[in-house]
């Protein structure tokens, strides 16, 4: 009996059709896009699993008629239930029948009509870990509406070969502002040599969102090497992030590239320089911290001795 | 005077024609004659600030808005665009919101898009009819405020002219849902913002304007009338083709002693008495108490208190509360006591709904939406000219899931869009006198949520302001606010952040307090907060103060958030101060990549 249950019950989920009318859908879904919080906690999670576990039905349900939500506490409903089936690049699908199923369905509704629809579709392409897709969904880094569905996804995909169709729209001043910083966070995502060399240009961009994007991509690309490289940069805004973003990074090795900044006539370099070094601290810096403390007229550059003596008071290693 | 305006009536009856202009719109005030509060020697020290994280303050302009939608008020986009300006409408909302409704009203249609002169409409002079109303002086007065009446509810019929009747079905079954919906159920708006777009808004300011001209003439009338002789009665209009607006009203004068009114439209003498579902009232004295009146809900409601201490008590949408309306309610004397449940103590969306207490130490109480509110297309705003005041919002709607053991305000100068495609309106709560108390729960005090501006002002006095989380002169989620204190040593306590200068989530925040030794308690993001692209600041221009905060998260503080930055800021421009994070006198510090603090004597 039991046997024949599971037989059928397998039958039936293969046809992807499988006792369609026994599954609330509608209230799962419901439920699954609640915001998982307080007494949501639990209900959010068990009526996301339920919707993973339906497998070929709720992929019908979701692809291509629940994709137009823009509500972000919907779409990351759909990532996690779409995800839970069809798998990520580090993890597995239910099968590869399901997998097969959502890719295809989601690359068919890069062409739809709605916007969001696009853009979500590409977005969960890219969170499937679907390099296969990459190239269908390049063309939308052009559509206005949904390139910032196209460049999640080949950030996600680690695209290279559209680096420099994304450094473009990076520079791009007619492109907003979001699609800017989006595209520059983008290029980090991807990393690279390419995209390392744009990355560094945006250093000195006019506007703060594209200047910042850069600095935080270099940093997770750890790129150490350009990034000294800026620190006699003509542009004092270049300069700055540099110095910030190698205090990120904490290499080590670039303790005597930042060194020298101690002396910079400019105050906020030897404050920024000051930090830096104290991230990668070594307990002999008490001496120069000591000595400078004493010499420094500057509040905001003492401020930061007077942090980087506590760093190294509380404990740093050669 | 009683002959003057019988003759008056009578003769505009006889000729017909007699048609004057409204009264010309006053002159919108210009910025206070002090100068901008963020002036050059707090800019340069801004400026000295930002540049410790790599900023100018030239940089603040970055984008926060990178949705757009058909309801968004340029208010919302201009201080988005330029947090910094959050100041100049500060400053601008202490002027223009005080204690003349008229100059009110005609200043808040320039917050809601209107060319306040364009508002100008002509009135009927030629309005009479017989009322067998006695005295003289009774009858004349009730004609008046039945010209004003017709006036105003003319107005609001000139805004709804394009619906028909299943649009106002539609408005009547689930409009009041917007805001004031108590199942707590997800229903779909679609339908009832579909009918809203049909009004026209700029009708329903001008039967705002035109119940605060109401008010100007039924205080100068007041002022000549001996009501001791009064007779209490009430009467039923007749119907007048020539005066639809006016069809089944039922008026009542109220004698010297207490009297009981459930009429429409109410003028009494004095006395202590109980008012019922009136919806346009004026009253002369005594201790009054006022239960579902002045009502605003697809509709026009005024109250006019002259003296006494008087007590207000509604459910939704009253006390200058409108929806799809307008209503104003002025109370100038005694020590007066507003209890609500939700919308309602200068509260509106799709409309204007305004109260003014002249005087008085009053107390508000109301659970949500109320105290200053904006909803989608609408401004609300409570202005106490004097008094020390306490203001209480909360204790009833649970902020569940997230917290479900706290109770949601949304209040004290509280803008509040509909997630995830309208744009939220403008609430301004300004008191200008006296030692108040505010305390909230779940968002207010100078907050906003989705595309809406909020503001709190108060211009005097030692306050305590006490919060939950979110507010405090907090922009949330793509929207904008402030809170200004101008004088007063003031203490602000909020127990779980994102609060005193925030700004979470392309939003921005600004706390503002220009003097007095003030004391700051946060937990979480608070004193100049910011992530997710937002900017907070909060600048405190003099006096001795405290800051203290358990966790690191507070004065000057932001973390990155969605890839993206944000930038928080607090400016300490003078006195002695204190930090339990680390800040402190004549430095400046940074926290993570983009908080920083400054505390300095302010560059002369």
């Amino acid at each position: 009996m039991r046997v024949a249950t599971i037989g059928l019950f397998m039958a039936a989920f293969m046809s992807g059709t499988a006792c369609a009318e026994d599954l609330d859908l509608e209230g799962w879904w419901r439920d699954a896009c609640l915001w998982e919080v307080g007494s949501n906690l639990e209900k959010v999670p068990a009526a996301r699993k339920k919707l993973i576990e339906a497998g070929a039905p709720t992929l019908d349900f979701l692809i291509p008629g629940k994709l137009t939500a823009a509500d972000t506490i919907i779409t990351r409903a759909l990532s996690m239930v779409i995800t839970g089936i069809a798998g990520t690049a580090t993890q597995k699908p239910q099968s590869p029948e399901l997998r097969n199923k959502a890719l295809a369905g989601l690359i068919n509704a890069l062409t739809s009509t709605d916007a969001v629809t696009r853009r979500n579709a590409a977005d969960l392409l890219g969170q499937m870990g679907a390099t296969e897709a990459a190239d269908r969904i390049a063309p939308l880094l052009k559509d206005k509406e949904a390139r910032g569905g196209a460049l999640a996804a080949l950030g996600a995909l680690k695209a290279e070969s559209c680096v420099p169709d994304i450094a473009e729209m990076a520079r791009d001043a007619t492109v907003t502002e979001r699609g800017r910083f989006t595209a520059v966070a983008t290029l980090g995502a991807i990393g690279g040599r390419l995209a390392q060399e744009a990355l560094l240009s945006f250093l000195s961009d006019k506007t703060a969102t594209v200047r910042f994007a850069a600095q935080y991509a270099l940093e997770a690309l750890s790129s150490t090497g350009a990034l000294v490289a800026k620190l006699r940069d003509p542009d004092r805004r270049a300069r700055l992030h540099a110095i910030s973003a190698l205090g990120r990074i904490g290499d080590r090795s670039t303790r005597a590239d930042l060194r020298p900044l101690l002396d910079d006539p400019d105050a906020t370099v030897r404050g920024f320089a000051v930090e830096a070094l104290s991230s990668m601290q070594k307990p002999s810096d008490a001496a120069w911290i000591r000595e400078r403390m004493r010499s420094e007229k500057d509040e905001f550059v003492k401020g930061k001795l007077i942090e980087a003596m506590k760093r190294v008071e509380s404990g740093g290693t050669e | 005077m009683k002959r003057r305006l019988v003759l008056f009536f009578a003769a505009a009856a006889a000729f017909g024609v007699a048609l004057r202009a409204e009264d010309p719109p006053k002159e919108v005030p210009t910025a206070k004659a002090e100068g901008p509060l963020l002036d050059k020697a707090v800019l340069k020290r801004l400026e000295q600030a930002l540049d410790c994280v790599n900023l100018s303050v030239e940089d603040l302009g970055w984008d926060k808005r990178p949705l757009s939608d058909d309801w968004r008020l340029a208010c919302v986009n201009d201080t988005l665009d330029h947090p910094l300006a959050l100041a100049d409408y500060a400053q601008r909302a202490e002027k223009e919101f005080a204690d003349d409704p008229s100059a009110a009203v005609l200043n808040g249609a320039a917050w809601l898009d209107f060319e306040p002169a364009k508002l100008q409409v002509l009135r009927d002079e030629k309005f009479g009819m017989e009322l067998p109303i006695q005295p003289a002086a009774a009858r004349d007065i009730m004609l008046a405020a039945l010209r004003e009446w017709r006036f105003a509810e003319s107005q609001r019929l000139s805004a709804m002219e394009a619906l028909d009747d299943a649009d106002e079905a539609s408005l009547a079954k689930d409009g009041v849902r917007l805001y004031a919906d108590e199942s707590e159920e997800a229903w779909d708006s679609t339908a009832v913002l579909a009918v809203a777009k049909k009004i026209d808004l700029a009708g329903l300011v001008r039967a705002e304007a035109a119940l605060a001209g109401a008010v100007k003439m039924l205080r100068s009338a007041a002022a000549k009338i001996d009501g001791a002789a009064w007779k209490s009665d009430t009467w039923r209009l007749p119907n007048m083709a020539a005066y639809p607006e006016l069809k089944g009203l039922t008026v009542a004068i109220g004698g010297p002693g207490p009297d009981r009114h459930t009429a429409d439209l109410v003028i009494d003498a004095g006395g202590d008495d109980e008012y019922t579902g009136c919806r346009f009232v004026l009253d002369l004295g005594g201790d009054d108490t006022y239960r579902g009146c002045g009502k605003g809900m697809v509709a026009i409601g005024l109250i006019v208190d002259l003296a006494g201490n008087d007590r207000y008590i509604d459910k939704n949408i009253a006390q200058g509360g409108a929806a799809f309306g307008a209503s104003l309610l002025v109370d100038v004397a005694g020590d007066d006591r507003y209890e609500a449940d939700q919308c309602s103590q200068g509260s509106a969306f799709y409309g204007v709904g305004m109260l003014f207490d002249l005087a008085g130490d009053d107390g508000y109480r109301g659970a949500r939406h109320v105290q200053g509110f904006g909803g989608v297309k609408g401004l609300g705003v409570l202005s106490d000219v004097a008094g020390n005041d306490t203001y209480y919002a909360g204790g009833k709607y649970s902020h569940a899931p997230l917290l479900p053991e706290n109770f949601q305000s949304l209040s004290q100068g509280f803008g509040f869009g509909l997630r995830p495609n309208v744009s939220g309106g403008i609430g301004i709560l300004a008191d200008h006198a006296g030692n108040d108390q505010y305390t909230a729960e779940v968002f207010g005090q100078g907050a906003s949520y989705w595309f809406a501006l909020g503001l709190l002002i108060d211009s005097a006095g030692h306050d305590k302001y006490d919060l939950y989380q979110y507010g405090q002169g907090s922009g949330i989620h793509l929207s904008s606010a402030a809170l200004f204190d101008r004088a007063g040593n003031d203490a602000y306590s909020c127990n779980n952040g994102v609060a005193q200068g925030c700004g979470h989530d392309w939003a921005a925040g600004m706390l503002l307090d220009l003097a007095g030794n003030d004391y700051y308690q946060g937990a979480g993001m608070t004193h100049g907060g910011a992530n997710a692209n937002g900017f907070g600041i909060l600048i405190d221009r003099a006096g001795d103060d405290a800051y203290s905060g358990v966790r690191p998260e507070c004065q000057g503080f932001s973390f990155q958030s969605r890839g993206t930055f944000g930038l928080g800021v607090l400016l300490d421009l003078g006195g002695k101060d204190k930090y339990s994070q680390g800040g402190r006198d004549g430095t400046a510090w940074t926290k993570t990549t983009l908080g920083v603090g400054l505390d300095c004597e302010e560059a002369k």
